[in-house]
């Protein structure tokens, strides 16, 4: 599974003022943070690595402030959705809506790709949830740190998402 | 609904744990008898795992991503980057990331991307047509070079001045360094149809990306260190040094005349200064040159210990370690944790943070202050008289200056010095919280989203704040605790030598404004009060820079494809 967990150790020796900690804990967030980014932009490469860049000098900058070491992979997270809303907040998505509108059917080239893709489509907070929840492994406790939201919430989030890909993909089955 | 359409429209509730117990058993019981509901229960747990297993990223993405980033992160840490709207205030103006917004810097008084020195312009003229398509553009801090991308041939070039640089595959991050050097990242085409990234500094091309960079104060000079095959080299001016294993921590003094840094031969690590190595550590790490170049001060480790150890009935994974500050030739005790070393602005004294067993307190001058739960790195006011950093103590964070502390919301975000007072944003960064200028003996300021380049700013003989602060969608500069006017995003301000004139950058529907504030003294409040004007609208306006007399303001501005540089009159 692709969580970025690192050593306690490393995060506490990183708040110490540890430069090659703090290196070696930039390397292990940094791949987690850009892919959570790559998928909140739907795959765009170039706005991911921009999103990313400005994610981790927030985190080298208050990584200090970071009160509970355990928690340092929902603290990342939460920075990530941070910027992402800031650079989202002139361009927001449309307002959740009560029916989610089922992607249209691809030709993708396997199964993997075709909920990728349906992933992609998604509204924003559905994606979010669905890529922290799966892609992160983040638990349901940890997401409501990321994302600042009830777990309740988060959870309807990722069932809701689930559905539209897995009736999507129902769809594209029949084709 | 039958039991069949029930379960397929709960589903996904069910195998995320949303349903009730007796809707859990209701749905269990009939998985289990209905094979085409039992197919579509087994297609979204393919779903799961399909999801849980995605997200590969591309090596080569995140090792130039890593690359960019840790060049960034020296650059900050020295603090000595080139200012401009996006690196300082990206909380502020996060979303001119999104829209390519250009950056100028904000660094008056500075030179030309040529060797001669020049004052900023303060005539107003045309500057350039930028061609049809341009991406990226800057203007230098005294408004007298352009410099900006075009693509040809599906080809992109840099034209600076008069020069073209490329062809490149791609360009980024272009920008000007005080000294008016422009630097940039681009990938240049490779060998079987690969792409690689260099770094241009000036007229230097770095191959490959350096991991490490260190600039001078004014921009002028760069030392850094590449990997070739595996092993590092450091390029200072025209001298070369290597080769080692690693290199960490990479640093020149202020003119850039002298480079030092960390580097590993083996297994033992040594403090190169201009090439000579000092005494061996297991580990070095946060090397700091004096202020005027003379002796540098860093942390060595000398011992560590690590491995499972059996506390009562437990077994815990245990790391610990010995760290001494090294100052020149002088060595101190060893330290369980030591923070990075800070000379004070004359040289004569460091000061760094350290801990043993759980207490953390600053060490400077070689005495020891009070015993907290946490420090931050300590910082000195300019002048070198006061001593500042923050502290927790049982969840209570404090901001300590020169011993006396005041009681701030959170952690501490920014500190400003000014006029011999202190102020700091205090905040966190993991969530929506607010963040508040809290200044000493002066209280704190209203509660904002997000806030950003804090200083302190002459009015009379006043020392006041002036920050950036959002709200919610809404921008706005705070000048003495007062927010003026709100815009979609700001600039960081200029203030005028005088003191009488504040200019920042402002954008409300679509269009860049330049707001110049006339700061009157309110007689009935006795306190400053800025009374702010627009200028014509742009498409985009750039960093101000005031003339030496504060009578006049000049910014970069562009209409259309037109570049200007703009100078306005004050009164």
């Amino acid at each position: 599974m692709a969580v970025m967990a690192p050593d306690i150790r490393l995060v506490e020796h990183a708040q110490r003022g540890d430069a090659t900690a703090r290196d070696r804990l930039l390397e292990e967030a940094y791949r987690g943070v850009f892919r959570y980014h790559l998928r909140l932009a739907r795959g765009a490469m170039d706005e991911a690595q921009e999103l990313a860049h400005e994610t981790m000098l927030r985190v080298v900058r208050s990584l200090e402030t970071l009160r509970e070491p355990t928690r340092f992979v929902p603290w990342v997270l939460a920075i990530a959705a941070n910027v992402w809303r800031d650079a989202r907040r002139r361009t927001p998505d449309a307002a959740l809506p009560e029916e989610l509108p089922a992607p249209e059917p691809q030709d993708d080239a396997d199964e993997a790709q075709a909920v990728m893709h349906r992933l992609d489509a998604l509204p924003e907070p559905y994606r979010a949830a669905l890529t922290l929840r799966y892609l992160h492994g983040l638990d349901y406790d940890a997401m409501e740190v990321a994302l600042g939201a009830p777990a309740g919430t988060l959870r309807s989030h990722v069932a809701r998402g689930l559905k539209v890909i897995r009736e999507s993909m129902e769809k594209r089955s029949r084709l | 609904m039958n039991a069949c359409a029930e379960t397929r429209e709960r589903v996904e509730e069910f195998a995320v744990d949303l349903t009730t117990p007796v809707e859990r058993r209701a749905i269990e019981q009939h998985l289990g008898e209905c094979e085409a509901c039992r197919a579509t229960f087994h297609r979204v747990r393919r779903i799961e795992e399909t999801l849980m297993s995605a997200g590969g990223v591309p090596p080569a993405v995140v090792e130039a991503g890593l690359s960019r980033l840790r060049v960034a992160v020296e650059r900050e840490r020295r603090g000595r980057d080139v200012i401009s709207r996006r690196s300082v205030m990206p909380l502020i103006a996060a979303a001119s990331l999104m829209t390519g917004i250009f950056v100028w810097v904000l660094a008056p008084r500075v030179q030309d991307a040529g060797p001669a020195k020049q004052e900023p312009s303060f005539d107003e003229r045309k500057l350039v047509t930028l061609p049809e398509g341009v991406g990226e553009y800057e203007v230098a801090p005294d408004g007298r070079t352009v410099a900006f991308v075009v693509t040809r041939d599906g080809k992109k070039r840099v034209v600076v001045g008069d020069t073209v640089r490329g062809p490149y595959e791609d360009v980024g991050s272009l920008s000007f360094t005080p000294a008016g050097v422009i630097t940039y990242d681009a990938s240049v085409a490779a060998a079987g149809g690969a792409e690689r990234s260099v770094y241009v500094f000036g007229k230097q091309e770095i191959d490959p990306y350096p991991h490490l960079l260190a600039v001078s104060e004014d921009g002028a000079r760069a030392a850094w260190a590449v990997v070739r095959d595996g092993t590092w080299s450091v390029t200072a001016g025209e001298k070369q040094y290597g080769p080692y294993d690693e290199v960490a921590d990479l640093t020149v003094t202020r003119d850039g005349g002298r480079v030092a840094f960390g580097a590993r031969i083996g297994e033992r690590w040594s403090v190169f200064v201009d090439g000579k190595a000092g005494p061996d550590y297991e580990a070095v790490r946060t090397v700091r040159w004096a202020p005027d170049g003379s002796r540098v001060a860093y942390v060595g480790r000398v011992s560590h210990e690590q491995g499972m150890v059996k506390r009562g009935e437990e077994r815990t994974f245990v790391k610990s370690e010995k760290v001494v500050v090294v100052v020149g030739d002088v060595v101190s005790d060893p330290f369980d944790h030591v923070g990075a070393p800070v000379f004070r602005p004359d040289g004569a004294e460091v000061a760094y943070r350290a801990g043993i067993g759980g207490g953390w307190f600053v060490v400077s001058g070689g005495k020891r202050g009070d015993e907290y739960d946490f420090v931050g790195d300590p910082r000195y006011s300019p002048d070198g008289k006061q001593l500042i950093h923050s502290a927790r103590l049982e969840a209570a964070w404090y901001v300590v200056v020169g011993g006396k502390t005041t009681s701030v919301p959170d952690g501490i975000r920014e500190i400003a010095f000014g006029g011999g007072r202190v102020a700091v944003v205090a905040g966190r960064e993991d969530g929506p919280g607010p963040m508040q200028v809290v200044e000493q003996e002066a209280g704190s300021g209203a509660k904002y989203d997000s806030i950003g380049g804090l200083r302190f700013a002459r009015f009379r003989d006043e020392h006041v704040t002036v920050y950036c602060a959002r709200q919610g969608a809404w921008h706005h500069v705070v000048y003495d605790q007062i927010a003026g006017p709100r815009y979609r995003e700001v600039g960081l301000p200029a203030v005028s030598p005088n003191g009488r004139f504040i200019a920042y950058p402002a954008m409300r529907s679509g269009k860049w404004v330049l707001v110049t504030g006339a700061v009157e003294h309110n007689e009935s409040e006795n306190r400053p009060l800025v009374a702010s004007r627009n200028s014509e609208d742009f498409d985009d306006v750039g960093s101000p820079v005031f003339s030496a007399d504060s009578r006049k303001v000049a910014f970069p501005a562009r209409k259309g494809r037109e570049l200007i540089w703009k100078v306005i009159a004050l009164e």
